[in-house]
């Protein structure tokens, strides 16, 4: 019993980053909470299969994220969102002002696919390193490097975060964000 | 950050900034906002909900194990 009772100070320590990579990864703090809160009931039922001294964020990340692209795909099935209006809304802002606030961002994050938007939060936010996101995806760590990459450089397009002189409306970005409006009812 | 023959092959042929390096500039701006937003979530106070949740699992799995016994 001891032994489960500092697990579960473990899970509750957990808790906050779990969240914040739930909330940056669905874009939504609803749909994130009840992501968080499907976590700790699966590590709790689980905990038989954490090695103690092992990295239990990854653990519990890993879960997460399994259970997110498991609610991803039935979603998916579900929600055809083929609205656009999002990606309207956000382009027209980003004309307008020209630069990049956090309500863009937001949005701007939700347009990329999500394994690349999971990449890039786990290594630019939640502070694993390349190898550690790759065993919490199971790929390889070059999959990783080249999906935040990816990730860095639409996110760029998407928000025109460079001077913005060379180009204007850009069909790439414009072809990216109409293929990847399936989840963007997250926002 | 080097572009990988991964995402070369990956078939994004836009202009500006997938062509070559992202500017330094850039990058920075993205991991700043992405950094803000979580962090943002992650200072957050616990939600009650959640310390509830763990409080009736381990009840829960205490009440299962008395019945065992």
């Amino acid at each position: 019993m001891q032994v489960k009772a500092s697990f579960k100070e473990s899970l509750v320590g957990a808790i906050p980053n779990l969240r914040a990579f739930a909330v940056t990864l669905t874009g939504n703090v609803d749909r994130a909470d009840d992501l968080v809160q499907e976590t700790l009931v699966k590590a709790w039922s689980k905990s038989d299969s954490y090695e103690e001294g092992t990295h239990l964020h990854a653990w519990l990340f890993t879960i997460l994220r399994n259970t997110f692209y498991s609610e991803f795909r039935k979603r998916k099935r579900e929600v055809e969102d083929t609205d656009g209006s999002i990606v309207a809304k956000l382009s027209s802002h980003a004309e307008q002002t020209g630069k990049m606030d956090l309500v863009d961002f937001k949005a701007a994050l939700t347009q990329l696919p999500p394994d690349q938007r999971e990449a890039l939060i786990l290594v630019g936010a939640s502070g694993f390193t390349c190898e550690e996101a790759s065993v919490i995806c199971g790929c390889a760590v070059g999959t990783i490097k080249s999906r935040v990459n990816r990730a860095r450089a639409k996110l760029t397009q998407i928000l025109d975060v460079e001077s913005g002189d060379d180009f204007g409306p850009d069909p790439t970005a414009q072809a990216i964000l109409s293929t990847n409006l399936s989840d963007a009812k997250a926002v | 950050m080097e572009m990988t023959s991964d995402e070369q092959a990956g078939g994004d042929k836009g202009r500006g900034a997938v062509r070559g390096k992202l500017s330094t500039d850039a990058q920075d701006k993205i991991g700043e906002k992405l950094r803000g937003m979580y962090e943002t979530v992650a200072t957050e106070p616990i939600p009650e909900k959640f310390l509830d949740l763990l409080k009736s699992l381990e009840e829960a799995e205490q009440g299962q194990k008395r019945d065992d016994e």
